[in-house]
């Protein structure tokens, strides 16, 4: 009894649900009143890690735009570096990225100011890799250690990323805000035997898939569409 | 439509913080998880009623006359049929001598004849090297015939590359 009773509170509360989006909806932003937004972003997250990182840095910054109807579309671009420093295998990789897609906010914007955001996205990236010249050390198992140098390497990387995350006002003009990202790697042979070990902007060179995190701080021009 | 209250603004930069510092525990290099020393492998058969079947040695020994630190590889050991011999990657030849019973068998040689390869194995393990036998060559004291069954010597384990016959 107390089961059905349970089951019947929580259709009703549906019905509340949707009786509640409806008035909502009636006050949301006109689409073609919805302005102008510029954003500029840094990965504040990445400044921090590079202070406790020695093996690698990255520099990761952002540009979106509001297109409309809750889409926006975004370039990134940065540049890092890594250094491969190990008993047995030592070498410098430095690269450039740039990444272009689209996020699509997932609430619909209820005032004009409210450029706040909770999105999903796709993006495209595509990376420009320099590795110096690697040196090696093998093993035999029998004591035997042979030295050697690989030759430097110029490669590019192509990856496409899926995209979640939010982006709060945090005062007039200044977003903080978050992204977490899935990639996936789309070149990876090309690499040749000595895969990267970390490609700023995409991460491990040795795996197919990885994910990321971005901690951005922005800020926005808004600028109204009407005269 | 986002405008939270300060106190989860507050967690964002917790979440923030936590996270980066999450991110830089964890980017030491990855342990290796897999061999990268690439050994012969050595199965033994023997002619029985019939058909080959695998065969242990009594009391076997491998030793290499060539690699200084391989010299007593496997020294009386009882009862095995398979034997992981490693190759030098500054040589292209390789000698080891086989008496199936340290007791009483005659001794036999093996040369084995390769090629050296470069390999990567990735960035946790580093490099490696692979060998691709080319001939092998042995006396027939108390060995029947030797074949070489897979060219490749890899750090894959568990694949055979010659087979022994008694």
């Amino acid at each position: 009894m107390s089961k059905f009773i349970f089951n019947l509170l929580f259709v009703l509360s549906t019905f509340s649900l949707a009786a509640q989006d409806r008035k909502e909806d009636s006050l949301l932003v006109d689409k073609k009143d919805s302005g102008h937004l510029l954003r500029f972003s840094f990965d504040a997250s990445k400044l921090l890690l590079n202070q406790l990182v020695d093996q690698r840095s990255v520099y990761e910054f952002g540009v979106d735009y509001y297109v409309k109807g809750a889409i926006y579309a975004v370039a990134e671009t940065g540049f890092g570096r890594s250094n491969i420093d190990y008993p047995d295998l030592k070498y410098t990789t430095t690269n450039t990225f740039f990444r272009g897609g689209i996020d699509k906010s997932l609430f619909p914007r209820k005032k004009p100011q409210d450029w706040g955001m909770g999105f999903f996205g796709l993006r495209y990236g595509v990376g420009f890799i320099q590795r110096k010249e690697a040196s090696y050390s093998t093993n035999d198992g029998l004591g035997t250690i042979i030295m050697g140098t690989v030759p430097s390497a110029t490669f590019s990387a192509h990856w496409i990323e899926l995209t979640g995350g939010m982006k709060l006002e945090l005062f007039h003009g200044f977003f903080a805000g978050w992204t977490v990202r899935a990639k996936f790697l789309l070149n990876q042979k090309s690499f040749g035997d000595l895969k990267p070990a970390y490609i700023a902007g995409y991460g491990a060179g040795e795996k197919a898939t990885a994910f990321d995190y971005n901690f951005f701080l922005s800020y926005a021009l808004r600028w109204s569409a009407q005269k | 439509m986002l405008n939270k209250p300060r106190q989860n603004k507050c967690w964002f930069f917790l979440a923030c913080v936590f996270t980066v510092l999450y991110s830089s525990c964890t980017s030491d290099r990855n342990p290796c998880l897999e061999p990268n020393i690439s050994k012969v492998q050595v199965s033994c058969y023997q002619f029985k009623s019939g058909e080959y079947s695998d065969t242990a040695l009594p009391n076997a020994i491998f030793a290499s006359l060539d690699i200084d630190s391989a010299r007593y590889w496997y020294w009386g050991v009882k009862a095995m049929s398979k034997f992981d011999l490693p190759l030098s990657p500054k040589k292209d030849t390789a000698r080891w001598i086989l008496q199936a019973d340290s007791a009483f068998s005659l001794i036999d040689t093996l040369t084995f004849v390769y090629e050296t390869k470069l390999k990567f194995i990735s960035n946790a393990c580093g490099y490696s090297h692979d060998y691709l036998i080319k001939q092998i060559i042995s006396t027939n004291r108390n060995i029947d015939s030797v074949r070489v069954s897979n060219h490749s010597v890899t750090t894959k384990a568990g694949i055979e590359n010659v087979k022994i016959y008694f």
